[in-house]
This record gives structure tokens, C-alpha cells and sequence, in this order.
């Protein structure tokens, strides 16, 4: 699939934009500050409702508005027409989504209907930051490719947070809640079985194709293997919720659940050294990456279907001959945009697929 | 903005209180007040005033009732075997509007939700118990939402009713009648195929 079209009203700096991409490569040159990533931001967010950023809807609306909405027009896909708008009245943020003019209110009938991938400079803290980072980017690929996954994980997180609220209680010595318990047990146990599980196979197949990728990006370099840690691996549902059971007191004491998904972890390796200890910020930057291709590849293997590739801005920290094998690794048949500062940094590139070149500055987008 | 009449701005104010009406809905119904003749006004305000202090609810199944006991749990030739647990008041009147339901209602008014500080105390459960234990209930039904808060406390329920002895079942989940397969969410077919039928 590709994205043909994007018409933006409102959205950060542009009042109104409307571009029309290349099924190919697409370049968008700009210096910093100019909104180059919010061309991308405005893609992402048609395909997974929240912004990469992290940030409240609020900041997105244009400055002295009080909506923003964002169209994507996209080809050789199921679904043709994304429509994000958001209003925010009194202080109250109400957004809207459509997809083929039918308004869509859960957010699991969204995801995976319009796939993006998106490499961005903070995708190193995934391998060297904290276990949620990890989970939180597992999880959305997870997402992607099985929506029941998507809901499950949305239901865990109630029960988790309903389970705490009753060791609290217990902790405090309120009321006797220990009927109620048992019932949280029951549901956290089913969930986080399914969860757990869900995980492990999925981790099996994503580390070859990690490792597979590292290897082209790194040549000679020792490729690490990415391995799936669980308080509750390989646990049955009964198993954890007597396991459960067991830890119930420690549990109370510490108001909170000890084992399941919320605890888990993905640990880089490399004949059982953790890479991050030894790894270089190169080397680094270069397993960020993997993580990103091998999101494409999983989501072709299984869903069948091309994603379309964001690359915002992570040409500065290579070298040429990297950026030239990372050139060669995107002309993959899918649509990749880039966004770049330099465009020293084009002319160099070796570029083989139909491409389009769009400059940004004070004055607008053209293309050229 | 300041409207002409402080009588009116009173009334719009009231009015976009209630759920679903806002600032404009509430001002169309005011202004079609304003022109309402002075005998329909009063009888208006007489049906507000006099469903607020005659309804309250039935001390038997805990839903809304004109007298100490309701309409459904009075009358003698409904099921008093069977009983069906609803969330709220109006899940009864949803159920009873398809008129192929005989048996009696229990109205929990609520859901567990630790998260909202509503424990099984909090609920209409106690008095459940006591009709349970007491009549010749064969069966209880439980119609509670399918969400956490109601698996949970479908859950729960299950769990101290099964004790007495008494036949649990809960209602079907799956494809709504009349709709498409193919616009129905995953996790909705997969409840309809593990909760196929034989025919």
C-alpha cells in the first residue's frame, strides 16, 4: 500500500497542505524547525491515532485554532480514505475517525488497517533505554499484526489496575476483599496467559529476522539474538494463577502485582553478554534499525501486505557508505519518506526507484 | 454572551444539565416552552414532579416500582424459578420490551469496579442471596455487559451462587442478529464460534 495523498488542515505549522506523494521514494529537504517531521507525524497519527511524539492532541492544533484534521488518500490497499479530526472545545479534546467515510469507534477495528512503519532518532532508546520502552514497541507491532492481541492487552491493563487497587485495600486493612481477589486472580491469570504466550511465539520469529538484518547493516560485526524474559514463561493458566496465589501476601504487602506481562522484559544478547554493556552508539543506532526492518518484514510475512516506511532524520549521525547501504535496504518496493537537512545528502545517494523531492521552507512545500 | 431574559438563561442552563443536550438543543427547548400554552407547562412540570416522588425502587428485585413491589415481581404468573441479573433499571424495561422473557428480575445497580471504589458491598447482592436462599429459584441468569467490570462480576456472582446450589448460566455473546460477518469485529467472531450451536 501507498499513501497517494495527504491533505492537512490545522495540523502544527501548516494551515492547509495538500501533497501528493510517489508510489516510490519521496525526500522531503528542509532545514531544522521547518516541519519536515510533521509531515510524517500527520502520516503516522492517520495510521495509529496518537502521535510518535507522545504528546496531547492539544499541541497539535495550529496555534490560535481550535481543530485539526488530517486526510490520507491511499492506493492498492483494502481501505482507501483515513480521516483524523480533532476539537478541542473548552478545554475538552474530542476526536474523530473515519475510515471509508464510516466512523470507527473502537481502536482496535482501526489498527492495521493502514500500516506504517517509522524510524525516528529516539528509536535507540528502544535497545538501550527502560523495559517499558521495549514493551510499549512490541506490543505495537504485536498490535498490528493480530488485533485480538490489541484488545486482550487493553483488558489486561484494566484488570492489572483493578487487582492493584484491591491489594491496597487489603494492605490498608479496609475491608475483607479476599473473595474479590480470587475473581482478579481468575481474570489476570486468563489474560496474562494469553498475553505471555502471544509474546513468546511472536519473539521467536522476530529475533531471526533481527538478527538477519543486523547482519546486512553491520557486515562483520558478532549479530546479537533477541530473547523473550517473563517472570511467568512457559507458565500454563493454571500454573500462574496458583503461582498467584502463593505470592498473595507479598503481593498485599507491596500493594502491587508482582509477576506478568507488566514485568517482563526483551533482553539483547550476544553469547549471553548483554549487548548493551559492550555495545557501541553505532552499533546501537544500527539494532535500532534492525528492529524497524524487521517490523516491515514481519508485517509483510504475515499480514501479506507492503507497510509504509517513515524515515525521519536518521541520515546525519551515518556515514556515507551507511547511508548508502541503508539507501539500498529501503528500495524494497515499498513507499519510504524521508525526511533530510541536507540535500548534499540526496545528491549523494544512489537512487534506483521512481522518487519525488519536496523542499520546505518559511514560505511552504514545493516539490522540485 | 448575555441572553435578554435571566428566567430564560435559567432554564437553558437546567436543561443542558441533562445527558445528551447541549448549549443549542437546550435553548430550542426552552424557546418552545416559552411558547407552550400555560396548561401544558403545568401538566409538564406535574408528570416531572410526580414521577420524582411516587417511583422508588422494589424492596424484592431492587428496580424502579410505582408500590413496595413491582409490577413484575407482584405478578403471579411470571417464573419466580428463574431469575435474570441486570446492571440497571433500565436493562429490565430493554429485556421486557421483547416480551419473551417470563421469569423475575434482580436489578444490581452497578458493576464491580475497584477502580470506582464499588466492591460487592456496594451493591444490590445481599438481598440476591437472600432471595436465592430462601425461594425455589432453579436457575439465575446473568445478563451483565461484556466488559471487564461485568466479566467480573459475572464472575463473582457465579462463583457465590453456584455455592447454594443453584444453576447459573449467562447470556449468549457473539454476531448481533441481522448483522454482517464481515463488518463484525475479531474478538466477536471468536466468541461466536466457541459459542456455536448444534442444530
Amino acid at each position: 500500500m501507498y499513501i497517494d495523498r495527504l491533505i492537512l488542515q490545522n495540523f502544527r505549522n501548516y494551515d492547509n497542505l495538500n501533497i501528493e506523494f510517489s508510489p516510490g521514494l519521496n525526500f522531503i529537504i528542509g532545514e531544522n524547525g521547518i516541519g519536515k517531521t510533521n509531515i510524517l507525524e500527520a502520516i503516522y497519527i492517520a495510521s495509529n491515532i496518537r502521535s510518535f511524539r507522545n504528546i496531547p492532541d492539544s499541541e497539535i492544533i495550529r496555534w490560535g485554532e481550535n481543530y485539526y484534521y488530517c486526510k490520507s488518500l491511499i492506493k492498492e490497499n483494502e481501505y482507501r480514505k483515513f480521516e483524523v479530526g480533532c476539537n478541542i472545545d473548552n478545554g475538552n479534546v474530542r476526536k474523530k475517525i473515519k475510515i471509508d467515510d464510516r466512523e470507527i469507534k473502537k481502536a482496535s477495528d482501526y489498527f492495521g488497517k493502514l500500516l506504517t512503519v517509522v524510524f525516528i532518532p529516539v528509536d535507540i532508546n528502544i535497545v538501550s533505554g527502560s523495559p517499558d520502552l521495549r514493551r510499549r514497541f512490541f506490543d505495537s507491532v504485536i498490535s498490528k499484526i493480530d488485533p485480538s492481541y490489541f484488545e486482550v492487552l487493553n483488558k489486561y491493563k484494566k484488570i492489572l489496575s483493578s487487582r492493584n487497587t484491591i491489594l491496597k485495600q487489603l494492605k490498608e486493612k479496609r475491608s475483607n476483599y479476599y473473595n474479590e481477589l480470587d475473581i482478579w486472580d481468575s481474570m489476570f491469570a486468563d489474560s496474562s496467559y494469553f498475553i505471555v504466550k502471544k509474546r513468546e511465539e511472536f519473539i521467536e520469529e522476530f529475533s531471526k529476522l533481527f538478527s538477519l538484518s543486523y547482519e546486512k547493516i553491520a557486515g562483520t560485526d558478532s549479530v546479537p539474538v533477541i530473547e523473550y524474559n517473563s517472570s511467568i514463561k512457559s507458565m500454563h493458566r493454571d500454573e500462574i494463577l496458583s503461582e498467584l496465589q502463593q505470592r498473595r501476601d507479598k503481593d498485599i504487602l507491596f500493594g502491587s502485582t508482582g509477576i506478568g506481562p507488566q514485568r517482563d522484559d526483551y533482553l539483547f544478547l550476544n553469547n549471553k553478554r548483554l549487548f548493551v554493556n559492550y555495545a557501541s552508539q553505532g552499533q546501537k543506532r544500527i539494532a535500532a534499525i534492525s528492529l524497524k526492518i524487521s517490523e516491515c518484514d514481519i508485517i509483510e510475512k504475515i499480514t501479506e501486505k507492503k507497510s509504509l516506511i517513515l524515515i525521519d532524520d536518521i541520515f546525519s549521525e551515518l556515514d556515507k557508505n551507511r547511508r548508502e547501504n541503508m539507501i539500498g535496504l529501503f528500495q524494497r518496493g515499498n513507499q519510504v519518506i524521508f525526511t533530510m537537512t541536507n540535500s548534499g545528502y540526496f545528491d549523494s545517494m544512489n537512487v534506483i526507484s521512481t522518487y519525488k523531492r519536496f523542499l520546505v521552507n518559511y514560505a511552504g512545500i514545493t516539490e522540485n | 454572551m448575555s441572553n435578554p431574559s435571566k428566567y430564560l438563561d435559567d432554564l437553558i442552563r437546567e436543561f443542558s444539565k441533562l445527558p445528551g443536550i447541549g448549549t443549542k438543543s437546550a435553548s430550542r427547548l426552552a424557546f418552545h416552552i416559552l411558547n407552550m400554552a400555560v396548561e401544558d407547562t403545568e401538566r409538564l412540570i406535574d408528570s416531572i414532579v410526580s414521577l420524582k416522588k411516587n417511583i422508588g425502587t422494589c424492596i424484592i428485585c431492587g428496580g424502579i416500582s410505582d408500590e413496595e413491589r413491582c409490577s413484575i415481581c407482584r405478578n403471579e404468573s411470571r417464573d419466580s424459578g428463574l431469575i435474570c441479573i441486570v446492571e440497571n433499571a433500565r436493562d429490565v424495561l430493554t429485556i421486557e420490551s421483547t416480551g419473551k422473557y417470563s421469569g423475575l428480575y434482580h436489578v444490581l445497580m452497578g458493576l464491580i469496579s475497584p477502580l470506582d471504589g464499588i466492591g460487592p458491598e456496594e451493591l444490590n447482592i445481599s438481598s440476591l442471596i437472600k432471595r436465592c436462599g430462601s425461594n425455589d429459584v432453579r436457575e439465575v441468569i446473568l445478563a451483565l455487559n461484556s466488559t471487564v467490570e461485568g466479566d467480573a462480576t459475572t464472575l463473582y456472582l457465579a462463583k457465590i451462587l453456584s455455592n447454594l446450589g443453584i444453576k447459573v448460566t449467562r447470556i449468549a455473546r457473539g454476531l448481533p442478529v441481522g448483522a454482517d460477518l464481515e463488518f463484525a469485529d475479531c474478538a466477536t467472531i471468536i466468541k461466536s464460534i466457541e459459542g456455536r450451536v448444534e442444530l
